[in-house]
């Protein structure tokens, strides 16, 4: 056999393999993948801008950051959404340090009631999500110690479109983040001095997050005729 | 005092005369254009790009002082009433040089504006419009003053404003911004950079694309 004759036979096997896949697929698995194709809101993209207001870092309510940042979202279903998003938060630490988180990561929103195309006023949904963080905290000052971390993130909340119209809306969401693995904190020690600690396993300390955005709808990806 | 006005007397015939002739000359122009302006500017404004440049100021409420900027803003009405906005702020130094505080504060905001009413000659609208500023403060150590390093310092900020569309080119505009936010950089503490910012004055409108009778989503 030639090498040309090969190439075409290994062609074939390989396509005729994946076409029996597709024909393997579950019916539970082809629903799925027809509510992503063909279900009318699926495929619109939307870009936002959001401003972000972490209402308590670490346990301190005194420690309100307020940061900005922005996002586009990819809807999957009439009632599945995905949100991909970069923020930047900085917040004071009782005058004498200040942290600035850095998250790029994504959620994914559910809707809670049927959307009918977004002419509904309100679109209740909840989200969950994953983010990657970077931290950077110094103290303050012209000399002062400064250390940065590599994180990642979970969070989950709850929030709100308000649809002002079909493809315009301002979403109000309200998620807390935790942060996995070490963390890094600053301490203040017995003569007032602040220290930078690396504490292990921090657990379920994280902050909660308030972000008030502004989207609108582009355009569609897939679906375009629906 | 007021000469008496004579009987036949030519100077005060002519007065008369001119007097009549602004009043008319008045009326006519009022009408003019008052026809004009009761015509509608465009019927949609989607596909609109709205641009304006000025010079205004601002109030820093932290450090009680006035700022100066020099804005640019440019709006793209993707909706008759949903706009996309951008804005860039040059600031200027409104503090003396042996004072402390917020020296440069340029930013630069993009977000969405909500205009109220359908297409006519009034366009109130409020906005949501985070941004980004450059920020550089002075403060002082020892005896001396120093300067920050140029740091970024997110701001998160909202808008109001009405535009007043005199010709399908050209509109008058008033906004008011409140912005809020923190810098830090080598400062011994942080200083605030909240702060009410007034614009005024005109700006131009061009038509990027007509868009079709009716769309669909």
């Amino acid at each position: 056999m030639t090498t040309k004759a090969r190439q075409v036979v290994f062609l074939f096997i390989v396509l005729l393999s994946a076409l029996q896949l597709r024909a393997q697929v579950s019916p539970r698995t082809a629903r799925f993948l027809d509510k992503v194709f063909y279900e009318k809101q699926g495929g619109t993209f939307s870009l936002g801008m959001r401003n972000t207001i972490s209402l308590f870092n670490h346990g301190n309510p005194k420690e309100v950051g307020t940061g900005v940042g922005g996002h586009f979202r990819l809807q999957l279903a009439d009632r599945v959404n995905t949100e991909w998003y970069a923020d930047v938060l900085p917040a004071n630490i009782h005058d004498k340090a200040h942290r600035t988180d850095y998250h790029v990561g994504w959620s994914v929103m559910f809707y809670l009631l049927n959307t009918k195309g977004f002419t509904r006023k309100f679109t209740p949904y909840i989200v969950t999500g994953h983010c990657f963080d970077w931290t950077h905290i110094k103290i303050n000052g012209e000399n002062g110690e400064a250390r940065t971390k590599f994180s990642s993130a979970i969070q989950a909340g709850i929030g709100c479109h308000y649809n002002v119209t079909p493809r315009f809306d301002i979403s109000m969401t309200t998620q807390y983040m935790f942060h996995l693995g070490k963390e890094l904190h600053v301490e203040e020690n017995e003569e007032g001095n602040m220290e930078l600690e690396l504490h292990k396993n921090a657990g379920w300390e994280g902050h909660l997050l308030l972000s008030i955005s502004v989207n609108y709808k582009i355009f569609k990806l897939w679906n375009r005729n629906k | 005092m007021e000469p008496k006005q004579v009987k036949g007397c030519i100077r005060c015939v002519a007065a008369n005369t001119h007097s009549k002739f602004f009043i008319i000359t008045s009326f006519l122009l009022l009408a003019f254009s008052s026809a004009t302006f009761a015509q509608r500017i465009w019927e949609t404004r989607k596909g609109i790009v709205r641009v304006q440049g000025n010079l205004g100021p601002g109030y820093m409420f932290a450090q009680k002082t006035v700022s100066a900027y020099l804005n640019g803003e440019a709006e793209l009405f993707l909706e008759d009433k949903v706009a996309y906005t951008g804005a860039v702020c040059f600031s200027f130094s409104t503090i003396r040089k042996d004072q402390t505080g917020v020296r440069v504060n340029h930013a630069l905001f993009t977000g969405v504006n909500y205009h109220f009413l359908k297409p006519s000659h009034w366009d109130p609208y409020v906005g949501l419009t985070p941004g980004v500023a450059l920020v550089r403060g002075a403060y002082r150590s020892g005896d001396e003053i120093k300067l920050t390093h140029y740091s970024l310092a997110p701001v998160i900020s909202a808008q109001i404003g009405c535009n007043y569309y005199v010709l399908s080119f050209l509109h008058f505009f008033v906004k008011v911004q409140g912005v809020a936010g923190q810098m830090f950089s080598t400062l011994p503490a942080p200083k605030r950079i909240d702060e009410l910012k007034f614009m005024a004055g005109l700006g131009w409108n061009l038509r990027l694309w007509k868009p079709k009778k009716k769309v669909s989503m």
